[in-house]
């Protein structure tokens, strides 16, 4: 046997520039960017609106809402109140100016309307301080909300309420063993709720039911501490592991359907090291997944996507002005667009379309054209 | 001309020195890029400081050895969690006991290998009782489940085993039982609590030296494949038995 070795080798491309440039061939333009803050900050969560309006949250507990307007960013407000780590953002489904947060200090709801006010703080059963929430999602019609806790004593606590009322409607705490990391409701239907944790366990409730123990509908076992869960359609939703590999599960039939590991998924990006690669998210462009990840070697700037394409990844787009290590994307279909936050404190719109700076050149062009032709005309 | 020509002449030695530096310069990367960090000899040390001294103070039980890992350069607070599951080569925890929830099947095969088992039927005569999931929980260290009947537990047990953290493992009809059994019992998990150290059951003091030491290297290289900036999040390795005192690693 070796000794133990510091392997220093650095991550690199596995193919020339110009075949990555024909891999990646679905070209995103940085359309608009800016920092959320003078000093160093790490942005670990956003949510954004059909609407485009963009909540990010910031590390001295603060949340910054922005407004995507034609190619720019304009900040809104900035949400200051929560005492303890923020944990989670999640805007309503149904008002895109009201945004709920998580914290370790409880469940807020904003109005981003009145210049950012609290309008609302949901209580924990009486006489108990509020449990650390390490996660919260909202129902497809905005009435009931659900936050996930980490482990308090024995226990890890999924707690509902009705959207209206500060008191919770009750509780699941038998379900999971350590902190849940993750609940998700469905997109369309407003009983299914999967909850992820760090004990490996993904959960499918339907919450209509009376009791905690026929509400768990399935639980899935992904022997891997699960950091985040995406709906990819009705029926089937991907985890990111906390040791970076991708596993997509069946909620409405408990079937684990595909698992990508790291190695994988560092070759389909086409980088040398899957130590220093890591996954971002999933979500849902033209009906098929599309994985975003990249690598923590060199400056931290990698950033790459790939899509499912029958049982292979193909190359799709290659984020090549991206500055920061990423840590959350929000992904609309609609205009195909895509937000990036990180650990910059950047946040970074991507966009199919030209980019300003291409706009403006083009504009140019089309300006000296008009003067050549002025100039023609005595003649 | 005399002080061009030394000029020139320097200059050409300059252009010599610079090459040498820069081919020295060259090997100390090489050199950089395979830094041991844990010698052989340190680790065999290591290994035998703690299996020696589990025999001079011999113990009631079989100790466990486990690695103990400080980290640094990483905020809780902000940096990524991580975890992650690797199987060993021995296995670190022999007294495991595994029960497989099988079907018809696999609950043949398990009588014939003497291993522990149930069927729908008996997990059916539990009545989602919470006292009898308990005790069920409670008997066995980890469960294995066949594909049809894993589905089926939250229905037929409730969130018991859940609740007790013991939630089967998939057991599928095209891989061996044992092998699959061995490899539950042979998988440990890192975990990063809210403070910065973990530590993780690696072996037990009834291996060989080579044995322990092969575990210990591939939970560390492991290890460091999960931190962001590998060995820099690195503080400390220590090694120890249940009862013996520590030996440092790293």
């Amino acid at each position: 046997m070796s000794d133990i070795i510091e392997n220093e080798e650095i991550d690199k491309d596995t193919v020339g520039a110009d075949e990555l440039e024909n891999l990646f061939s679905k070209k995103y333009n940085l359309l608009t960017e800016t920092a959320v803050t003078l000093k160093a900050s790490y942005i670990n969560k956003l949510s954004l609106t059909k609407s485009l309006n963009l909540a990010v949250s910031l590390l001295d507990n603060s949340i910054e809402i922005y407004r995507i307007e034609k190619s720019s960013l304009n900040r809104v407000c900035k949400l200051s109140g929560h005492k303890k780590t923020l944990t989670e953002l999640v805007f309503s489904p149904t008002e895109d100016y009201l945004l709920y947060s998580a914290g370790h200090d409880g469940i807020k709801l904003w109005d981003t309307r009145t210049s950012g006010l609290c309008v609302q703080q949901y209580e924990d059963e009486e006489d108990s301080p509020s449990k650390p929430y390490d996660t919260m999602d909202i129902s497809c019609t905005g009435r009931v909300i659900c936050a996930g806790s980490q482990l308090v004593q024995e226990d890890a606590y999924l707690v509902f309420w009705d959207q209206r009322k500060p008191k919770p409607l009750g509780g699941y705490w038998n379900s999971h063993t350590d902190d849940i990391t993750q609940v998700k409701f469905h997109k369309e239907k407003t009983e299914i709720l999967v909850s992820g944790s760090v004990d490996g366990l993904l959960n499918v409730y339907n919450i209509m039911e009376e009791t905690e123990d026929d509400a768990l509908t399935y639980s899935m076992n992904l022997e891997n501490s699960i950091e985040k869960i995406s709906w990819l359609n009705d029926k089937r939703v991907s985890c990111v592991t906390q040791s970076n590999d991708l596993q997509i599960w069946d909620t409405s039939s408990g079937d684990l359907i595909k698992t990508y590991n790291r190695d994988k998924i560092a070759r389909s990006i086409k980088r040398l090291r899957p130590d220093d690669c890591y996954l971002v998210d999933t979500f849902t462009s033209v009906d098929k997944m599309v994985i975003l990840a990249g690598s923590y070697g060199g400056e931290g700037n990698v950033l790459r996507s790939v899509t499912e394409t029958g049982k292979k990844l193909q190359p799709t787009s290659n984020f090549t002005n991206n500055k920061q290590i990423v840590r959350c994307c929000a992904y609309d279909e609609d205009r195909d667009i895509l937000i990036t936050a990180g650990e910059s404190g950047l946040v970074s719109v991507w966009s199919t379309e030209c980019s300003p700076d291409d706009v403006a050149i083009s504009k140019k062009l089309n300006k000296n054209l008009k003067l050549h032709d002025k100039r023609h005309k005595p003649y | 001309m005399n002080y061009v020509s030394a000029a020139i002449s320097d200059f050409e030695k300059g252009k010599g020195q610079i090459r040498k530096l820069r081919r020295y310069s060259n090997e100390i990367v090489v050199n950089l890029r395979t830094l041991s960090k844990v010698s052989r000899d340190t680790l065999y040390e290591c290994v035998n400081a703690v299996l020696q001294s589990s025999k001079d103070k011999k113990r009631n039980f079989l100790e466990t050895v486990e690695l103990q890992i400080g980290l640094k350069n990483y905020d809780p607070q902000k940096d990524k969690r991580f975890s992650g599951t690797v199987k060993l080569k021995y296995i670190p925890r022999p007294k495991m006991q595994v029960c497989v929830l099988g079907d018809q099947q696999h609950c043949d095969e398990a009588k014939t290998l003497s291993v522990p088992c149930m069927d729908a039927e008996a997990l059916k005569k539990l009545n989602k009782n919470k006292k009898l999931v308990k005790k069920l929980a409670k008997k066995y260290d980890a469960f294995l489940a066949s594909e049809s009947l894993i589905k089926q537990i939250p229905r037929l047990l409730g969130p018991g085993l859940n609740k007790a953290g013991k939630f089967p493992g998939l057991l599928s009809h095209q891989e061996s039982m044992t092998q699959k059994i061995d490899e539950v019992k042979a998988t440990i998990k890192f975990q990063m609590k809210k403070v910065l150290c973990l530590s993780v059951a690696v072996g037990h003091v009834d291996m060989t030296p080579d044995e322990l030491a092969q575990n210990v290297h591939l939970s560390i290289n492991f290890l460091v494949s999960l931190l962001k900036k590998h060995w820099q999040n690195v503080r400390s390795l220590h090694m120890k038995s249940t009862m013996g005192p520590p030996q440092r690693l790293y």
